[in-house]
């Protein structure tokens, strides 16, 4: 039981890493649900971006252009963030609890 | 379904970003009641997993895209107060780092993807999960992953009607058009994934409970 419990943390990993770093390289750049709508209903041209200073805009390294190394070192990135800002964020959580 | 900075207007922008600073806040102190140490590392994947799920847009007829929300999954492992903290991570971090969503909207953003979410996720499936068994309880998490995501879709809509970008209608029924077919594809991969770590005991047991006398395949009757 431990151990299968263990494989589906390990399974899970590999899943995120390969979604990240590889299938998200193949993701259709077709506008999503919301741009859709807003491009159907003539209002896409208000979006506005007030944040410039975003690190990595669009899942890319600006200074790579459209390469697809930007794409999967993007995601790869993202990946680490997340997982570690979660992970620091309910350590200190669980940690208050006591 | 991520609002970009410029779709809300000014009393809507600073009213969603108040109440969203509000429910976070709220969640916060929940979450610490709630949060089994053992929990942490599964939530940190669960994270990363949903923030690289977010980024596969898959296509839907033709000249549109739509990709996985995650609230619903978050919310029926670990809660939804979780869940929310989990979704507000997640969209803090996109829109900080990548760009992906606004700032002005992050509050909107949090409480349409994060609250309404994560709880109409959890919400469904508490309702039915215990009175259900094998293929029903597989349909019911779909569902919930369904709903989640089309209710998130029109509270962007109510949010998008309120500011005055676009009338009720054109949004409500744009809204709900794409993201109901979006959603079948956030109903499978919650059901999916979902069945998959219940059968290799995520859930702590109690809160979310184990249901006893149920044999599923993992996820496999979701389809």
């Amino acid at each position: 039981m431990k151990a299968k419990y263990r494989k589906s943390l390990l399974v899970l990993a590999v899943i995120t890493i390969v979604l990240a770093g590889v299938v998200s390289l193949f993701a259709s750049s077709q506008p999503d649900g919301l741009s859709r709508v807003a491009i159907d209903g003539g209002f896409d041209e208000k979006e506005k971006a007030s944040w410039t200073y975003a690190l990595m805009p669009d899942y890319s390294l600006p200074w790579l252009g459209d390469h697809w190394l930007g794409s999967a070192i993007s995601g790869l990135f993202g990946l680490l963030v997340m997982g570690a800002l979660v992970w620091l964020l309910f350590k200190w959580m669980a940690a208050k609890r006591k | 379904m991520h609002i970009p900075d410029g779709f809300l207007d000014a009393k809507m922008w600073i009213s969603t970003s108040v109440l969203g600073a509000m429910a976070v806040g709220h969640a916060m102190r929940k979450s610490k009641l709630e949060l089994e140490p053992r929990q942490v590392p599964q939530i940190a994947l669960i994270g990363a997993f949903i923030f690289a799920a977010q980024m596969i847009n898959f296509p839907v007829m033709g000249a549109t895209s739509g990709h996985f929300l995650g609230g619903a999954l978050a919310a029926m492992l670990f809660g939804p107060w979780i869940g929310i903290i989990l979704m507000s991570c997640v969209l803090i971090v996109q829109a900080l780092i990548f760009q992906d969503g606004g700032i002005t909207v992050l509050g909107a953003n949090i409480l349409c993807n994060a609250v309404i979410g994560s709880w109409a996720g959890h919400l469904l499936w508490r309702a039915g999960a215990d009175r259900l068994r094998g293929k029903w309880q597989a349909g019911l998490a779909f569902i919930a992953g369904w709903m989640s995501l089309v209710l998130a879709a029109l509270g962007v809509a109510l949010l998008l009607a309120l500011s005055g970008t676009v009338s009720w209608p054109v949004a409500f029924g744009g809204m709900f058009f794409w993201h109901g077919i979006i959603g079948i594809g956030e109903g499978v991969i919650t059901a999916l994934v979902f069945f998959y770590l219940k059968e290799r005991k995520w859930l702590v047991d109690g809160r979310a409970p184990h249901i006893s006398g149920v044999s599923i395949q993992p996820g496999g009757e979701a389809r």
